[in-house]
């Protein structure tokens, strides 16, 4: 099903992982893998 | 009769399939046997740069100037086997090059050190095995990540069940990851640390658990939910030891935080689509952490398709969260606090970030007359805190097939 987060958006997520607390819950991981919070 | 059965069947298999690399059994049975099927290429590539002035590296002051090359490569195979049950893998490789004004600030007594610069290579094998008779699936995988000061292994596995008229999906996948820290400490603190949990040169592990649960429904022809719960775990280092913390007295000491934490994070998503030409994407997420951490999630992303390969979209998504319970700004942290930070990413602040992407797709002649390219999409985002830092992002993005 076409609900999963689109590829274009995949760096975008990746730069609101590092500079917000919060993650998870968008198909991606909730943690860990990299030196962020 | 027979005869032209199998010349038909040949005609719509020659017909209906696009890939070089393959061959055909010709017998009556419903059984197809193939080669390696590459199914698409991507290439991802963007280009990030950012700026503010709290800076954790200089405990909570100082420039944020930031700029992220960032580009992945991934390349999608299948194959049916005799039981005609469908194998997938997915095999990515990602490649980061940053430059940090802040993280050059780690030894401030050098006009430029190597922290300035770091590059992150992270590969990663994903493989699924597809029941399309059963409508279930089962799938595995292992990452890794390395830079300078931080080496990742990751590990998944998961399941996915359809329902028969295949409208709704329910799927759970538990990851793992068990990273290795490389203490660094602020050039000040490297010979007397200002605590007993890590010195400069050692190693620290970060372990963190992550299970997702994912349940999507098509409601009708025009709309799809789909409702996602996470439950994470982390343990070990989980501050940034050469971030500086100014206490109430002046004195300067290396960021200390809990080494657990649990993170709950729910999010709905819901597309509807109006009409053949217009399509909304929304996501609202909810995150709590033990940490002290509230925080909501809402983003629009309407879509608008001007012709039958092309279309425009504007993204908008507004962001909120309280800060973790050991934030203080500079100079304002007391002697006895257990835990303290001063970065800024853990305060309590507001953003929004509003964005264009235009997308093509193969009308039948390729993109650029290069019949390869399937679709192609340049997306821009600009992100913006209330707390002083502002950020660009440019994105293209290539599917091959």
């Amino acid at each position: 099903m076409a609900l999963s987060v689109k590829k274009s958006e995949k760096f975008e997520n990746t730069f609101q992982l590092y500079r917000e607390a919060s993650s998870g819950a968008n198909g991606g991981k909730t943690g860990g893998g990299c030196g962020c919070n | 009769m027979k005869r032209r059965f199998i010349a038909a069947s040949l005609l719509a298999f020659i017909f209906g399939n696009h890939s070089k690399a393959q061959e055909v059994a010709q017998d009556s049975s419903a059984y197809k046997k193939q080669k390696l099927k590459i199914e698409e290429v991507n290439f991802i590539s963007s280009y990030y740069s950012q700026d503010g002035n709290n800076s954790a590296v200089t405990g909570g002051v100082g420039t944020e100037k930031l700029t992220d090359v960032a580009t992945t490569f991934d390349i999608h195979i299948s194959k049916y086997d005799s039981n005609n049950h469908k194998h997938n893998l997915v095999a990515e490789l990602g490649i980061d090059s940053y430059t940090s004004a802040s993280s050059d600030k780690i030894d401030g007594s050098t006009v430029s050190s190597a922290s300035y610069q770091d590059v992150r290579v992270y590969p990663s094998f994903n493989y699924t095995f597809e029941n399309e008779e059963k409508n279930y699936s089962l799938n595995a995988g292992i990452s890794g990540s390395v830079e300078f000061d931080y080496t990742s292994i990751g590990v998944n596995a998961g399941y996915t069940k359809l329902s028969k008229d295949k409208n709704r999906e329910f799927s759970v996948k538990g990851m793992a990851f068990f990273d290795t820290w490389k203490v660094i400490l602020p050039i000040e603190l490297r010979n007397t640390p200002s605590d007993n949990e890590a010195s400069h040169g050692d190693t620290k592990p970060r372990t963190s658990y992550n299970l997702g649960l994912a349940l999507s429904q098509v409601v009708n022809k025009n709309f799809q939910l789909a409702f996602l719960l996470d439950l994470g775990y982390q343990q070990g280092l989980l501050g940034t030891k050469f971030n500086r913390v100014f206490m109430t007295n002046g004195e300067m000491r290396s960021e200390k935080l809990p080494d657990t934490r649990t993170k709950i994070p729910f999010g709905l998503r819901a597309n509807y689509f109006l009409g053949d030409n217009i399509v909304f994407r929304s996501y609202y997420r909810y995150y709590w952490d033990d940490w002290g951490i509230n925080s909501h999630t809402i983003s629009f992303e309407p879509s608008y398709k001007f012709s039958a390969f092309n279309s425009l979209t504007i993204p908008y998504r507004f962001y909120r969260q309280t800060a973790v319970d050991y934030f203080k700004p500079k100079d304002q942290h007391a002697l006895d606090e257990l835990f303290y930070t001063s970065d800024y990413d853990l305060s309590e602040f507001n953003s929004h970030m509003i964005g264009l992407s235009y997308r093509t797709l193969d009308s039948g002649n390729g993109i650029f007359n290069i019949k390869r390219i399937n679709s192609l999409e340049l997306r821009y985002g600009f992100y913006t805190r209330d707390n002083g830092l502002d950020a660009h992002i440019l994105t293209l993005a290539l599917k091959f097939k």
